[in-house]
């Protein structure tokens, strides 16, 4: 019997503040904020996955499910500082497609 | 498209250069107008200036005031003071008498109230009188996540229970940043998606960042021109030949 795929949206976001050093790092704050907000049922629904994330310009991508985007939305949003230091994560841009964010990219900015 | 409207811009500022910064921000975000607590004692000159920097920088600025009192009658002296003089009045209620007074009168436009669970005077009949005279209730959203854990958790459940109470009565809701700083100043669809975790759907949520609080500018605007004479009633034209 097939398998539905399931929907999949990237994000494309922009850390200002304490910028995390690296993917790992922006991971970990997403999934914490999943986590506090909407508990492992939540987080564990959104499907989350780092793609790709520069350190030095704070920039990065990250993929989750469509149906559970608001979740993510929400609680990337939520996020307020790291480390005790102020830290804002935007996100910039939204596409089904990898390769559309990316073409999409540099002519979005914060 | 949507306009957006960010009513609550708490972040102070020193002077005009620091201010214009935050007005640019706020239009790089996507928002059409702001709104920031402004001082009561401000000379209506140096509101126009301030809301010509803002229409320099593109953005659409409502002149705000946010009172504190702690009773009745320094709440009424207060709007009687400042109402013809500010686009927008906010009321902080710290007691139940004020939040009663302020639910009931018309001059007030937002209700707030503080960052306390047990400091939430929103109830049934408070609801109930806000829903008569079109007041709205304010959930700034940032400085909630600025707050320990165990006191966020229980404010959450309140303001779920308080947008519910909203829900019911018609009391018109309006979601704003409240961002303290720049940086906590966040894009209006993202607030929209904050919003959802207080039980209130994404559509309500963008209405209550756009809608809700663009049609109270412009009544209120339309309160504040000199030609208003009551709802629905303007002067359109003075002069002998006018019967």
């Amino acid at each position: 019997m097939p398998v539905r795929r399931r929907g999949k949206r990237y994000l494309a976001l922009r850390a200002e503040g304490n910028v995390p050093k690296d993917g790992r790092e922006l991971e970990e704050i997403i999934l914490k904020a999943l986590l506090s907000l909407f508990g492992q049922d939540g987080a564990s629904r959104a499907d989350l996955k780092l793609i790709e994330y520069d350190g030095e310009e704070g920039v990065g991508i990250v993929r989750c499910s469509h149906k559970h985007m608001g979740l993510v939305r929400a609680a990337i949003a939520s996020v307020v500082e790291h480390e005790g230091r102020p830290l804002a994560i935007h996100v910039v841009d939204v596409s089904g497609t990898l390769k559309a964010l990316r073409k999409r990219l540099p002519s979005r900015a914060l | 498209m949507r306009k957006f409207a960010d009513v609550h811009l708490a972040c102070p500022f020193q002077d005009v250069g620091e201010f214009r910064a935050l007005l640019e921000r706020a239009r790089k975000m996507g928002f059409h107008v702001v709104s920031v607590p402004l001082h009561p004692g401000l000379k209506a000159r140096e509101l126009s200036r301030l809301k010509e920097i803002a229409s320099e920088a593109g953005l659409d600025l409502a002149t705000r005031v946010d009172l504190a009192p702690e009773n009745r009658p320094m709440l009424l002296s207060s709007l009687r003071r400042l109402r013809r003089k500010f686009e927008f009045i906010g009321v902080l209620c710290q007691n139940k008498e004020v939040a009663r007074v302020a639910a009931r009168d018309r001059r007030v436009d937002f209700l707030m109230f503080p960052l306390e669970p047990k400091k939430r005077y929103l109830d049934r009949s408070v609801a109930e009188l806000a829903s008569g005279s079109n007041c709205a209730l304010e959930i700034d959203l940032m400085p909630i996540f600025k707050l320990p854990l165990e006191t966020r958790i229980k404010l959450l459940a309140r303001l779920r229970d308080e947008v519910a109470l909203a829900k019911k009565y018609g009391v018109p809701v309006v979601i704003c940043s409240g961002a303290p700083e720049p940086i906590m100043m966040r894009r209006p669809r993202e607030l929209a998606y904050l919003a959802t975790i207080l039980d209130l759907g994404f559509e309500d949520a963008l209405d209550a960042l756009s809608k809700t609080p663009l049609s109270m500018l412009e009544r209120n605007r339309a309160k504040l021109d000199p030609s208003f004479v009551a709802p629905g009633i303007r002067v359109v034209r003075r002069g002998r030949d006018c019967p």
